[in-house]
């Protein structure tokens, strides 16, 4: 009796710490994601912060748009290049290109759902026919972007800094940035219909592609219809709030 | 333990003593069965006094069977109950005896596996002498303690009938799931047998007690032969937290076991291909019929031995076998000839407009598929003490096929796919695009320890297995996976053609007849035998799958007293798995011939359809040899359940499963956590005459799914691949032509960061933070009488409804992925995942006794919802739980209905008879009749973003229904007996013998252009003008709308809408025109698909296998 009950204990034991030993491990978050240029890239609201130095007064807009595509590449490595700023005759790309810019990538997000890439490379080069100020050489310098990660924002939305030099006037922006590119992607509206996250499948009309968690309107101000769509009736799909953006 | 030496004292068991018994006649049987996942069964009952009624203590009960080694020894407790436990199957004799009482003997107790059975006894006072009285006659068989719905396959049923069908799911070796058919509820699908509604992944599958299911993909991973099995339990509901992980049925396999004397059998099968019936006419209208296709069973063999007997006779026994098989298909192309006129211009069928063809001759070809491989098994049964039982087997299903110029039956990509492929699959690329070789090995170890104490009041049973799978694909020349060794097999890279532009398949294809290379070499000779999108080249994606899984099990068991008796049982059971994937392309990359609209830059353009590889910076691509990834995953479970026999009346099963399961990729981390599956489980059980002849039973379970590992390796790790354009002269095939079709990579971006090169599936697919665990609930309710001796009618009812899945979805049209619950969390703006089963079956069984048996069951049902399973019907598609059904919401319009598995009516008979004809001759015949009525038929067309067959135009079920499936399959056999205990049997079985030929399947494509579903619609309900039939006129304007271009008079109407979309037919020599709504639910046009609703599939055709078996 004595050696079955000591049987039975040490099996009993043994179930028991397997039990403890193995636990119940919780499931790690995703990791940082980056929407990628086939959705057209990112449309980037720009806003001057403080004010101009002096002379640069007519040079720097207060604010203005752009659109960027990001990639991402091996080892969390992230380029970028803005859609205003062409290859230049002969560039064919590539890492030495002058109108790309390089930075590292978190590899999960922090416990806000954030993935920052922490400093950019400048790039930049000649933009032909840039909205009021024509022909200009643009450099971007970003710095702090910080994505909305996770599931359920995969990196859709950021915010940060960017330092932007018009010809020899440079002027600090903080930017917020919206993928799939409202401008690119699902193109102007003239009103908030386009913008609608769900679509109606029923009525073949298809989805934005915009988070539905987002707040989202279609935007007519200034610095949409002159850096972005060209007439003042046409907005695009973009936050009314600041980042993240969230209803 | 000598009964006659018995003295020690059992607690609660009363005073042991010298013991002798008496029997009345009336005897009682009560099975309250708890099935466990092993192969232990349970004797128990009570004992009384006839005189009195009053419960008989101390009575001691021996069991004894040839299947047992040694006996087991119990004593009745106070209130008469006896039990003994952990009975492997065979056939027992219990013998009960006190002192005052007459020994009471009762003979041929049939004990199935992982069943209670309780025979109730009533013992006669002794009044004179001590003669032992011995009964004789059947006892009941109603399960009166259960409320598990299953059947058990035993060897009388394979024997005598004709089973596991040569051309079907058993494969050569005839494998021993391909019996669950036989079922009620159960019906053949595409990748196995689907029980109660669910799909064949979703089964659990089980060989003495440890699960087969492939870990990755959930399929039975061992097929292993029915020469081996001693039973097959197929449970298809009601069943306790014991079994758990299964959305479906349970298919439970006993292997053989050894014995006190040597038995074993000599055996072989052979189905000649050139009996088989002719497979109903497969008529394809319109695409480049340049090659005819068809495929012919060869034949089909296997021979084998099995051996079981003692080393040690009741100490230690063994069981051994071996078997050899192989089947051959031949796939023959019969090579034709368009008719063009001098000008170059195809000769048309006025009715149809489609080119005419002429068969080559001397243009026929044919190659084989080939696949051999041995099934094996060892197993040891060695009895420590009479307490003690270890048993240690090993099995296995090694298997292989292609080479030496053939093909293999199994490719890439569709390794789990165990039924041949079709006629076509082999004819549309040249022979090294299949000169593979395949491999789908399994092996199980398995040991499993039986103890009891406290003299058989408690029970431990302690298991441990390992199941592992090799399945691959690769080239035949032994390369493996070096893609990139130049000039060998895995070395040649893969190329598709031109979808749109003919080629004259002679200059494609190297092997072509030289009576085709003749006739296709005038100046027409790409329009009289063009092809497009022929594959040539290598083989393309090849795979090596490398599955492990883990397994250990502790169950314990406790009989306590208490308003009756509880069998308390509680047990942990753990499994690791992994899933080890190598993937490559062989050259590096597979190739495809793009045009110019397809391209970014408007030209004609060669792109890799798919190569592994990274961008490690801007246009610096990182080409990968192949890619591993090693995905896993892990599941605790725990259970307790109690069976009370409340006051011995009512049967009460109660229990409760909990169940956690994570799972990680590639790179090691958990990605997915599901620590949410509790499982409640209740049912009762009732004999209202209480003499164990009739039951009626009710039970409730929750049950949760074991998510198979493809998910970690295809979404929980990164997958990545590189593609550019190229200019089309580079010929990837030819010597260096990767690096050659690299440096020809044209600029086609100038606003990406990379300017020639493009990545895709670089990245994991989150997974919701709130995901919740897939999960059934049912319900199953009926009754059960004994007609006949052996003989039991029962009616069930089982009702089940999937309460979610998981499933990968897009909240954006596709341009992102997560993984969630439909209905739930980051997906709540989709709808929720719905299976709804319903199912009214009507029994008869009789067990094999009086020289006859038979199985008889009607089953109405009905299988409604949005979602079939884990594989799709439609295309095939297995990615469980990642399939393409909930990606988008546009996916799922209109498709609400009757499941592609809902077939109504289900009919399956089975009778069996031996007729002696001489003391040393007997006849055995067997029949089995089936008959199904017919799934639902679809009609689909190509959504904007997924391509063909995705969309629904109407809901689900709108085209009517495939017509009934019936089959009548036939056995005889002719008994020889040389002595006492061997046989020779020769045996002759016919499969559909009237060779049958109903579609299975048929072309469900309606169009293949892009069309919006008409929401809610089906089959006279279509609203005006949608299935209005049309001619475009040849001003038709694309940039004008439909309406427009009507209004304009570039629209001919033919034939009015009525209300239902027209079946497809030739209008004026092309397919008909009609007016359906596009993907933006604008009026517009399709063009019909003329093959809408002809059959692509039928019944397996009639066949015959022979059989001569010695048995000993």
């Amino acid at each position: 009796m004595h050696s079955r009950a000591s049987g039975l204990h040490a099996v009993l034991l043994a179930a028991v710490s397997l039990v403890a030993l193995t636990g119940c491990p919780d499931a790690a978050p995703a990791p940082c994601l980056i929407q990628r240029p086939f959705l057209q890239g990112y449309t980037i609201k720009f806003t001057l912060e403080g004010t101009p130095p002096a002379g640069c007064e007519d040079v720097l807009p207060s604010t203005f748009a752009d659109n960027w595509r990001f990639d991402g590449f091996d080892a969390h490595q992230i380029w970028v290049k803005s859609d205003s700023i062409p290859y230049p005759p002969g560039d064919e790309g590539g890492p030495n290109s002058a109108v790309l810019g390089n930075g590292t990538f978190d590899e999960v997000p922090d416990a806000d759902n954030i993935c920052t890439i922490a400093e950019m490379t400048s790039f930049g080069g000649e933009a032909p026919e840039f909205p009021v100020l024509g022909t200009t050489n643009i450099t971007y310098h970003p710095t702090n972007l910080r994505f909305l990660d996770g599931a359920r924002y995969q990196g859709s939305t950021f915010e940060g800094t960017v330092e932007a030099t018009f010809g020899t006037c440079t002027g600090t922006y903080s930017v917020q940035a919206l993928s799939p590119s409202p401008i690119g992607f699902i193109g102007p509206c003239e009103d908030d219909s386009l913008c609608d996250p769900f679509g109606d499948p029923a009525q073949g009309i298809l989805a934005s592609g915009l988070n539905p968690d987002y707040a989202i309107a279609c935007v007519k101000e200034e610095w949409v219809t002159t850096y972005l769509t060209g007439d003042s009736e046409l907005g695009i799909c973009f936050f009314t709030k600041p980042f993240p953006g969230l209803k | 333990m000598d009964r006659t030496t018995l003295r020690r004292r059992v607690p609660g068991l009363g005073e042991p003593g010298r013991l002798r018994a008496l029997l009345v006649a009336a005897v009682m049987l009560a099975c309250p069965a708890s099935l466990a996942q092993g192969s232990t069964s349970v004797l128990t009952g009570n004992v009384l006094d006839a005189s009195t009624r009053a419960p008989v203590a101390d009575v001691v009960v021996t069991a004894t069977s040839p299947a047992l080694q040694g006996e087991q020894v119990v004593v009745t407790d106070a209130s008469g109950l006896y039990r003994v436990p952990q009975l492997p199957p065979g056939a027992y004799t219990l013998r009960f005896e006190k002192e005052t009482y007459r020994p009471y003997t009762r003979t041929g107790i049939e004990v199935t596996a992982d069943r209670t059975l309780r025979l109730n006894v009533e013992l006669l006072p002794e009044v004179a002498g001590s003669e032992t009285v011995t009964v004789v006659g059947t006892p009941p068989v109603v399960d009166v303690g259960s409320s598990t719905v299953g059947t058990a396959i035993n060897n009388d049923f394979i024997r005598n009938l004709a089973v596991s069908r040569p051309n079907g799911l058993g494969g050569a070796n005839r494998s021993f799931d391909s019996l669950a058919s036989t079922a009620p509820m159960a019906a053949n699908d595409l990748y196995g047998v689907s029980i109660s509604g669910s799909q064949s992944p979703e089964n659990s599958y089980l060989i003495d007690g440890i699960s087969v299911n492939d870990p990755a993909y959930g399929v039975n991973g061992s097929p292993l032969t029915v020469e081996f099995i001693d039973e097959v339990n197929v449970i298809t509901g009601g069943y306790m937290p014991e079994y758990g992980r299964t959305l479906g049925g349970a298919l439970a396999a006993t292997t053989k076991s050894g014995g006190n004397e040597f038995h074993g059998t000599i055996f072989g099968t052979y189905t000649p291909g050139g009996l088989t019936g002719a497979q109903g006419p497969l008529t394809v209208v319109g695409g480049t019929p340049s090659i005819l296709s068809t495929r012919d069973l060869d034949y089909i063999w296997d021979i084998g031995a099995t051996l079981g007997g003692y080393i040690i006779k009741d100490k230690l026994w063994f069981f051994a076998g071996a078997q050899y098989a192989k089947q051959r298909y031949s796939y023959r192309r019969e090579y034709q000839k368009a008719q063009v006129d001098s000008t170059g211009n195809f000769i048309t069928d006025p009715e149809t407009g489609q080119p005419i063809y002429d068969p080559i001759e001397g243009g026929t070809s044919r190659r084989f598929a080939l696949e051999k491989g041995w099934n094996y098994i060892g197993k040891l049964t060695f009895l420590i003490t009479s307490d003690h039982r270890l048993s240690v087997s090993v099995n296995g299903t090694p298997t292989s096929g292609g080479g030496d110029g053939d093909y293999p039956l199994r490719i890439p990509g569709l390794l789990q796919l165990r039924a041949p492929p079709n006629a076509g699959t082999y004819n549309g690329s040249g022979f090294n695009v299949f000169n593979l070789t395949s491999k789908n090995d399994s092996l199980n170890v398995t040991a499993e320890l039986n103890s009891s104490f406290l003299d058989k009041r408690l029970l431990l049973d302690v298991r441990v297995g390992w199941h592992h799978q090799l399945d691959e694909g690769v080239p035949a020349d032994g390369s493996d996976f070096q893609t990139g060794a130049e000039g060998t097999l895995a070395g040649t890279p893969n190329l598709v053609t031109s979808t749109s532009n003919l080629q004259n398949i002679a200059r494609l294809e190297p092997d072509v007849p030289e009576a085709v290379r003749q006739a296709c070499s005038g100046p027409f000779a790409d329009l009289e035998c063009g092809f497009t999108g022929y594959a040539v080249g290598g083989a393309g994606f090849i795979e090596r799958l490398k599955l492990d899984s883990y397994q250990a099990r502790g169950v314990l068991t406790f009989l306590v007293q208490g308003a009756g008796h509880h069998v308390l049982k509680g047990g942990v059971d753990s499994s690791w798995s992994s899933y080890e994937h190598t993937k490559a392309y062989t050259g590096r990359a597979a190739w495809q011939y793009l045009d110019g609209n397809s391209t970014p830059d408007g030209l004609d353009a060669l792109s890799e359809a798919r190569r592994f590889g990274s961008l490690a910076g801007p246009d610096q691509p990182v080409t990968l040899d192949s890619i591993t990834a090693k995905s896993k995953s892990t599941i605790i479970g725990f259970f307790v359940q109690d069976s009370w026999s409340i006051l011995d009346k009512v049967t009460l099963n109660v229990g409760l499963r909990y169940d956690s399961l994570w799972l990680s990729g590639a790179d090691g981390v958990t990605r997915m956590s599901l620590n949410d599956q509790f499982s409640p489980r209740i049912g009762v059980v009732w004999d209202p005459t209480q003499q164990g002849r009739a039951k009626i039973y009710a039970n409730y379970g929750r049950y949760y799914e074991n998510i198979p590992l493809d998910i970690a390796d295809r979404a929980l790790s990164t997958e990545p691949q590189i593609f550019g354009f190229s200019d089309t002269d580079c010929d990837p095939v030819g010597q260096g032509g990767l690096a050659r079709c690299d440096a020809a990579k044209r600029l086609t971006s100038g606003v990406r960061p990379n300017r020639r090169w493009r990545s895709a599936a670089a990245d994991t697919t989150p997974v919701d933070p709130d995901l919740k665990s897939p999960a059934n609930d049912e319900v199953v309710a009926g009754a059960e009488y004994e007609v006949l001796a052996n003989a039991r009618l029962g009616i069930n009812y089982t009702y089940r409804n999937l309460v979610r899945t998981v499933e990968d979805m897009s909240n954006d049209d596709g341009n992102t992925y997560f993984i969630g619950n439909p209905g739930e969390g980051i997906g709540d703006t989709f709808p929720k995942a719905k299976r709804t089963y319903h199912a009214v079956t009507v029994s008869f069984t009789k067990t094999f006794s009086d020289l006859w048996q038979a199985q008889l069951s009607y089953t109405w049902s009905r299988l409604t919802g949005n979602y079939d399973g884990l594989y799709r019907p439609e295309d095939g598609q297995l990615d469980p739980n990642l399939n393409s059904t909930f990606d988008l919401k546009a996916l799922l319009l209109n498709q609400d209905g009757n499941l592609s598995g809902d077939t109504t009516h289900n009919i399956k008979l089975f009778a069996a008879k031996e007729w002696p004809i001489l003391p040393t001759f007997s006849v055995t015949t067997g029949l089995s009749f089936t008959a199904n009525s017919g799934p639902p038929i679809n009609y689909l067309g190509a959504q904007v973003f997924y391509g063909p067959g995705q969309a629904y135009i109407l809901e689900r079920g709108s085209g009517g229904r495939l017509p009934w499936v019936t089959s009548l399959d036939a056995r005889v056999s002719l008994n020889f007996r040389i002595s006492k205990d061997s046989t020779v049997s020769a045996s002759f079985e016919g499969f559909n013998i009237f060779n049958s030929q109903r579609p299975v399947t048929v072309d469900q494509n309606y169009t293949f252009d892009n069309v919006g579903p008409i929401i809610g619609a089906r089959n006279g309900s279509v609203p005006a003008p949608y299935g209005e039939i049309v001619r475009i006129g040849p001003n038709y304007d694309p940039n004008l709308t439909f309406a427009e271009n009507r209004a304009a008079g570039n629209v001919e109407s033919i034939q009015a809408a009525s209300g239902s979309l027209p079946k497809p037919r030739f209008v004026q020599g092309a397919p008909a025109q009609v007016v359906l709504p596009d993907p933006f639910q604008q009026e517009g046009f399709v063009n019909t698909n003329p093959n809408w609703g002809k059959p692509n599939n039928y019944q397996p055709v009639r066949s015959f296998r022979f059989s001569l078996r010695f048995t000993f």
